[in-house]
């Protein structure tokens, strides 16, 4: 976190990179202002010490004012100083910025460049330029940052899951090859193609549908080696619209209903789920039979439900509906999309 | 081709040659100051006649002459209530102008302006060509009965616009606009005068267009 923290702030919110464009930008708008063309020496000397003398003001509302006051909420606190500073830093301007230069370039004369009324709204256009300046570049900074760190959590969640999913996953193999099925070998190649796909592949970029579907029959094959022949399992599939999702969200679903549901004991174990799309919806239903055991046992605890959950946040905020929902013996879950 | 030009100063020879001419005044009333020592009647070098008087006689003696004044001479007298109506005549022309003194850092001042002429050698189409222009004269007084005046010669401004050394509003004019004209205001006028004063610039008041005046 840290690194990625250093690494963005160096990027990103960069003074000196922000100060070079900002006075640059304002050297060469006042040079247009103060000129006639062709520009000659004169004028970029009065364009460069008129800016020195702006160097305070803006400063002192950028580094100062604006943190201390406008971002602690002191709105008119921050307004009456950002006045006085103008008028305090036009002040010394108008006092002193024609004599110092006469003094510091006697041989030129800069005679016919601001009146006083004009040099007024120059500085209060500089300043109030720079102020939103630095508010935008802040503003865009802090965006930056907020979809970083959501980055930064999906993937740790992403980390989270992966290891769970090879945990169920080494415990289906383990119950296979202690019972010395035959069908212990394909299950080691179903497990090898599943774990492709969710190291490879499932990262934060969105996949085919397709991809996903695929990935749930081959895990539904895997878990089907296990000695569960008298569960009925029903993947019915209705893809309408060919459209891409995030990896990984509807996996953790079957298998929780798997881990629950049919290894939990129950008599005669059914597991029903039903994809389909819609113009620009996914609705995804799971229903499944299950014995309720104790509390720390139920489908909500599990580590990889409240992933999901939380991917889901971040990754459809307003877009989706998750809801679960538990009966005597009946655990349905359903999950919709919108917006796909 | 002088004769031509939007600044036609009634033919007179001294304005032939090239002044600094404004549009503006080179003063502003907080350094205007009111001087006996031009006052009077002078020759210059060439005999030529110079009668100075304060506009404040002149109104005096207007009123005395005329009873109660028009609201236009009011103001104008008003205006200028701490100058001096020049009346420069040569052999052939007079000519009227109205010259305030102002002072700056011990130094005086005049700041010319063509007020009237006789008419005569101008003809009724040329002069309402004419444009008035205010011109600079450097004022130094050499003892009480003379009194040298010298004007602001237009090839020392022309030389800091050649060295690109200034930035003062201004036009060119003339046939070819080969002529400045200021339009800066009173106060930056004011702004460039001080700094010109205070340069260290070689020949800074050397003028083609100067008159020592000797009392008569």
């Amino acid at each position: 976190m840290n690194l990625y923290s250093k690494s963005f702030h160096r990027n990103n919110h960069n003074g000196m990179l922000f100060n070079s464009v900002l006075w640059l930008f304002l050297f060469v708008v006042l040079l247009f202002v103060f000129s006639d063309f062709p520009i000659e020496q004169i004028d970029l000397i009065y364009t460069i010490s008129y800016l020195v003398t702006l160097v305070v003001p803006v400063v002192l509302s950028i580094y100062y004012l604006i943190p201390r006051y406008l971002k602690e909420g002191k709105n008119l606190v921050f307004i009456i100083l950002l006045t006085a500073n103008i008028l305090f830093f036009y002040g010394i301007n108008f006092l002193f910025h024609n004599k110092l230069i006469d003094f510091l370039f006697p041989e030129f004369y800069f005679v016919s460049y601001v009146d006083d009324f004009t040099s007024l709204f120059v500085f209060l256009g500089v300043i109030l330029f720079a102020v939103s300046a630095k508010l935008l570049e802040d503003w865009l900074y802090l965006n930056q940052k907020e979809k970083t760190m959501l980055q930064l959590e999906l993937t740790a969640l992403k980390n989270q899951i992966n290891p769970h999913f090879l945990f169920n996953a080494l415990n289906v193999l383990y119950s296979l090859s202690i019972n010395k099925k035959e069908e212990t070998t394909t299950a080691i190649l179903n497990l090898s193609d599943i774990l492709r796909y969710v190291i490879y592949e499932a990262t934060d970029k969105k996949i085919s549908i397709q991809k996903e579907v695929e990935l749930i029959k081959s895990y539904i094959d895997f878990e089907k080696k296990r000695n569960i022949s008298d569960a009925r399992i029903e993947f019915n599939c209705k893809i309408e619209k060919e459209m891409n999702i995030y990896p990984m969200i509807l996996l953790p679903l079957i298998e929780n209903a798997f881990k629950h549901g049919l290894k939990s004991g129950v008599e005669n174990p059914y597991i029903e789920m039903d994809l389909s799309t819609q113009e620009n919806q996914l609705l995804f239903t799971i229903e499944n039979n299950y014995l309720p055991m104790t509390k720390e046992d139920d489908h909500f605890s599990g580590v990889g439900l409240e992933n999901v959950k939380k991917q889901l946040e971040i990754l459809y905020t307003n877009n989706y509906n998750f809801t679960t929902s538990s009966g005597k013996e009946i655990y349905t879950t359903t999950l919709s999309i919108t917006n796909l | 081709m002088k004769t031509k030009h939007l600044i036609v100063i009634f033919g007179l020879l001294l304005f032939q040659s090239c002044i600094v001419k404004s549009l503006n005044p080179f003063y502003t009333q907080d350094v205007v100051q009111f001087s006996e020592d031009f006052v009077g009647e002078w020759r210059d070098n060439n005999n030529d006649s110079w009668k100075i008087v304060p506009t404040k006689k002149e109104y005096e003696r207007q009123k005395q002459k005329e009873g109660e004044l028009s609201k236009e001479d009011k103001a104008f007298f008003e205006t200028y209530k701490n100058s001096y109506l020049v009346e420069y005549s040569d052999n052939a022309k007079t000519s009227y102008f109205i010259a305030t003194p102002f002072k700056i850092n011990n130094q005086f001042f005049l700041d010319f302006i063509p007020y009237s002429n006789d008419g005569k050698g101008v003809n009724s189409l040329l002069q309402i060509h004419n444009v008035y222009a205010h011109s600079l004269v450097k004022l130094d007084v050499l003892n009480s009965s003379k009194i040298s005046i010298k004007w602001f010669d237009e090839k020392r401004l022309k030389k800091l616009f050649d060295e690109r050394r200034i930035k003062i509003k201004h036009e060119k004019i003339g046939v070819m606009k080969e002529d400045i004209l200021l339009t800066a205001s009173s106060k930056e006028l004011l702004q460039f005068l001080k700094k010109y004063m205070a340069s260290d610039a070689a020949k800074k008041w050397e003028t083609e267009t100067k008159f020592t005046l000797n009392k008569s």
